[in-house]
């Protein structure tokens, strides 16, 4: 009972910060970036594998959220409207960087071993961040954020049988890697 | 398989959800955030300025300056103000060409209205002006480049909008 009124005093927090900052307080929008950029970090370095990319989208991410907080609605949870917003702003960046190598003609990302991401990692991080990169954004959404196939397909835009694949890949590859590393 | 899978799975469920960032990525959101908040009000405050600027010209400013010569009183279209516009050579042209039309025939013009324009184009211009100014402040700032081709097209407009009143200008031009 005493958690269940604790969460309910933090989201009505975090709804009184959210007004707050939707009429142009930077200091309650810092409480609920102090509050959220645990989470967002960890979904970006996830999917990016590369700890400056993370931080740039974060960055990237909370600047987007702060523009576009006029139109939280409070129909859902604070949370889930920036988890969102900030799966839309990792794979925008993705796919412009991947089409900024291509037009330079560097090596192409989807084959291009991650770098593990600088930080303490686990065994399962360091060889999530090996995933080839398609691989790793499917396994980190529908995987590890339990997005649907169709979510990760749409954001991904590509079918939901392509992503169902890459998803028993990534799996495979994983649970090989865990053997070999036990 | 089914005993990867498992230890899969359960090293799935000990991945921690939060991580927290090396460095304190606050300050250069903060940064960005504040200047894209000026950035808005700057663009809110001058378009209003701007737009009440030009009513109020329309509307009751006098003749500032009767000795102003006719035709001194038409600004050219500096091709150097045009550099933050973004808009496009014909736009520029056509802009040059009709101010050049409007200085010719400026006498033409009843006083009165002649006044009214030559008030008008001094206040737009000197709004060009700032913006161009603002937007060296900074020059991301996509909303001041959006003001600014307001600006010339509403320079353009009132330019055409007078030439109806002077009957040698529709000659000239038809």
């Amino acid at each position: 009972m005493l958690l269940t009124m604790s969460a309910e005093r933090q989201e009505d927090t975090a709804q009184d910060d959210v007004a707050l900052a939707a009429s142009g307080d930077t200091r309650a929008y810092e409480r609920l970036y102090r509050t959220h950029v645990p989470h967002i970090y960890a979904l970006y370095l996830r999917m990016t594998a590369n700890r400056a990319e993370a931080e740039d989208a974060t960055q990237d991410a909370f600047v987007q959220a702060w523009r576009k907080i006029d139109s939280f609605r409070g129909d859902s949870r604070f949370s889930s409207w920036l988890h969102r917003i900030a799966v839309n702003v990792v794979l925008g960046r993705m796919r412009s960087r991947k089409r900024e190598m291509e037009r330079m003609r560097l090596v192409d990302p989807e084959t291009q071993t991650a770098t593990p991401a600088e930080h303490d990692i686990s065994d399962l991080e360091r060889a999530i961040a090996g995933l080839p990169e398609r691989a790793r954004q499917v396994f980190v959404l529908a995987g590890v954020y339990g997005y649907t196939h169709e979510q990760v397909a749409e954001a991904l835009d590509v079918a939901v049988g392509t992503c169902k694949a890459h998803l028993h890949r990534a799996r495979q590859m994983l649970a090989e890697q865990l053997e070999a590393t036990t | 398989m089914n005993d990867q899978n498992d230890a899969l799975d359960q090293a799935l469920t000990k991945l921690d959800d939060r991580i927290e960032p090396q460095r304190d990525l606050w300050p250069g959101i903060e940064a960005k955030i504040s200047e894209r908040k000026g950035g808005f009000w700057q663009w809110r405050v001058a378009a209003s300025v701007f737009a009440a600027s030009v009513l109020v010209g329309l509307l009751i400013i006098p003749p500032d300056d009767a000795t102003t010569t006719v035709a001194s009183a038409v600004p050219e279209a500096d091709e150097e103000l045009f550099r933050y516009s973004g808009l496009d050579a014909e736009f520029v042209r056509v802009h040059q060409r009709s101010l050049d039309e409007l200085a010719d025939h400026l006498a033409d013009l009843q006083p009165a209205t002649r006044e009214v324009v030559i008030a008008n184009l001094k206040i737009i211009r000197a709004s060009i002006a700032e913006i161009n100014e603002a937007i060296e402040r900074e020059p991301n700032n996509v909303e001041l480049r959006q003001l600014l081709r307001m600006a010339y097209e509403q320079e353009l407009a009132i330019v055409n909008g007078f030439r109806r009143s002077a009957p040698t200008l529709e000659r000239t031009t038809t």
